[in-house]
């Protein structure tokens, strides 16, 4: 039973550790582990120390403390036990200017050892959005090209792992949304998939797990259901009453702060279930004619505990 | 085959430097030629001297400015980490480059190996071969030494453009020694230009400032401690640590 599970187990970070030689500690004790088929989000404001782990994941750094096995290959160890077994989208728009999309990507299937290259690289470049660009060298690609391009080279090797820094930032909304599905559709396959991201919206839609860090350290992690609940964030509800005479007296009864901007009314409570419970009596009473409720976000949750805490 | 696709990428990979590559493989050492060709004897043996001089700065033009460029961008770490989940490995694209600038000085290495050997009264053949392949390694291993140490491509286009500039001129490429005074000599004694001057030379009856021996044992010593400074440099674990 143990050896199954741990055969699962793509990437284990066990009491990570680095420091520069300048004295600064860029990851301090981090645990994380990813399982086979799983999607995890990093979350950090910028210096957080994702990019460090990252490139300690890449056999780049050298770990000052701790290890990461990725595979079941220790990193520190055999650093170059990634080449080939792992699919990487760097934080930067880099690539090769002089190589226009197709020998990009033809070339690293080439590497890669693949066969029906034609075929394949069609089907790679459609799918991440740079169809019509194939002919067009690096140099004259926009940042979010060149990113999709990152994207396309990552996909063609066909790893069952992708380490993914920012994978969508200067992309465009309509090939953001195209990359999320992609990467919906690789975690279906059963593809594990590390995400290193600033954007809120893309780590709850995507990862089964998040990690929040800051200043090198995990602060928070689970699911983006049990983040969004981890503190108490306030909740705001704006609606709109058929009796605002009615309303007005129930709120009095009941000692409720109100503001009211012509007929909408706007209450902060504390917490998601003194609204809930509020909003059942005011539908008993005055009743609802609109309602629009701010629920504890978690965007809001994760800006809460960052501010908290730094 | 990874090798090959390597080379493949480099190739395409410079069609945005054509100019580049024409002012240093070609444009550059066939001025320096045609102008020290202008004011010297036309005679056989100093047009065998230039041009055999021009091998050596052909190699100097082609690794010196060009390679060691390509290998310092290749160590800068954002282009490390693009390589890093790519299924090549850093010294496999070193050696590629290697090959691709190997491949670009060839035409005009062997105009410039005829020119000299049809203008020389001595050849000996195997020992000019030997000095030219010889010349090629330990300029190639030069050139991608400096790439590797400098890591910085911004920093580099003022280092090498400078490097270049001084190993050809104080080394004997396109001037003869014998009226220069000794502290000069010896100067040009540390330059490891002078000794594959000196080796490539000696093919055509040339002499030097020092032996043929003397020169080969320089040579041989520097390339194998280049060859493994550079084969730790672009083997190494870890690369972005700073050691």
């Amino acid at each position: 039973m143990s050896r199954k599970k741990e055969s699962q187990v793509t990437i284990s970070v066990k009491n990570l550790t680095k420091i520069y030689p300048n004295g600064k500690k860029a990851n301090d004790s981090l645990d994380i582990q990813v399982n086979t088929g799983e999607t995890i989000g990093i979350i950090g404001p910028n210096g957080a120390g994702k990019t460090t782990l990252v490139r300690q994941m890449l056999g780049l750094l050298k770990p000052s403390e701790g290890y990461i096995e990725i595979l079941g290959k220790n990193i520190a160890r055999e650093p170059k036990s990634v080449k080939g077994k792992v699919g990487y989208v760097p934080q930067y728009p880099l690539s090769f200017p002089s190589l226009t999309v197709k020998e990009l990507i033809t070339a690293v299937m080439k590497l890669s050892g693949k066969e029906s290259i034609n075929e394949r690289s069609k089907q790679i470049i459609e799918m991440v959005g740079l169809k019509g660009m194939e002919k067009n060298k690096g140099y004259q690609l926009s940042s979010g090209s060149l990113k999709l391009l990152l994207m396309a080279t990552a996909l063609v090797q066909e790893t069952k792992l992708l380490i993914l820094d920012e994978p969508t930032s200067m992309v465009d909304i309509v090939n953001r949304n195209r990359i999320r599905q992609i990467l919906k559709s690789l975690k279906e396959q059963g593809n594990s998939i590390f995400l290193a991201t600033h954007d809120m919206n893309e780590a709850k839609e995507l990862c089964d797990k998040i990690y929040i860090i800051l200043q090198g350290k995990i602060i928070a992690f689970g699911s983006p259901e049990k983040i969004s609940t981890l503190i108490k964030s306030p909740t705001e509800v704006q609606f709109v009453s058929p009796d605002l005479e009615k309303l007005k007296v129930f709120l009095e009864s009941k000692k409720i702060k109100a503001t009211f901007r012509e007929n909408v009314t706007m209450i902060s409570f504390p917490e998601l279930s003194e609204t809930i419970k509020f909003l059942a009596e005011l539908e008993e009473g005055p009743g609802i004619s609109y309602i629009r409720l701010e629920s504890p976000s978690f965007e809001k949750a994760v800006f809460n505990i960052l501010e908290r805490r730094s | 085959m990874k090798l090959f696709t390597a080379i493949s990428m480099e190739i395409k990979g410079l069609r945005i430097y054509r100019m580049q590559l024409f002012i240093s493989l070609i444009l550059i050492p066939f001025s320096y030629a045609f102008v020290v060709l202008l004011s010297s004897p036309k005679s056989g043996e100093g047009i065998g001297f230039i041009f055999s001089g021009m091998i050596v700065a052909s190699l100097v033009g082609s690794y010196i400015s060009l390679l060691s460029m390509r290998v310092s961008n290749i160590m800068k770490p954002s282009v490390l980490e693009l390589y890093a989940a790519l299924p090549v490995n850093t010294g496999c694209v070193v050696v590629a480059q290697m090959i691709v600038y190997t491949l670009f000085v060839l035409p005009q290495l062997i105009l410039c190996a005829a020119i000299a050997a049809f203008n020389s009264e001595t050849i000996m053949a195997g020992r000019f071969i030997f000095g030219i392949i010889l010349s090629i390694y330990g300029v190639a291993v030069l050139g991608a030494s400096i790439g590797a140490l400098i890591r910085n491509p911004f920093k580099a286009q003022g280092i090498i453009s400078l490097i270049s500039w001084i190993l050809l001129l104080v080394s004997p490429t396109y001037y003869s020694t014998t009226d220069l005074g000794i502290i000069y000599k010896v100067i040009l004694l540390v330059n490891p230009v002078t000794h594959f001057l000196n080796i490539v030379r000696s093919g055509l009856g040339y002499s030097g400032l020092t032996s043929y021996v003397n020169s080969l044992i320089y040579v041989l010593i520097m390339s194998v401690l280049l060859t493994n400074y550079l084969r730790i440099k672009v083997q190494r674990m870890f690369m972005l640590e700073k050691f």
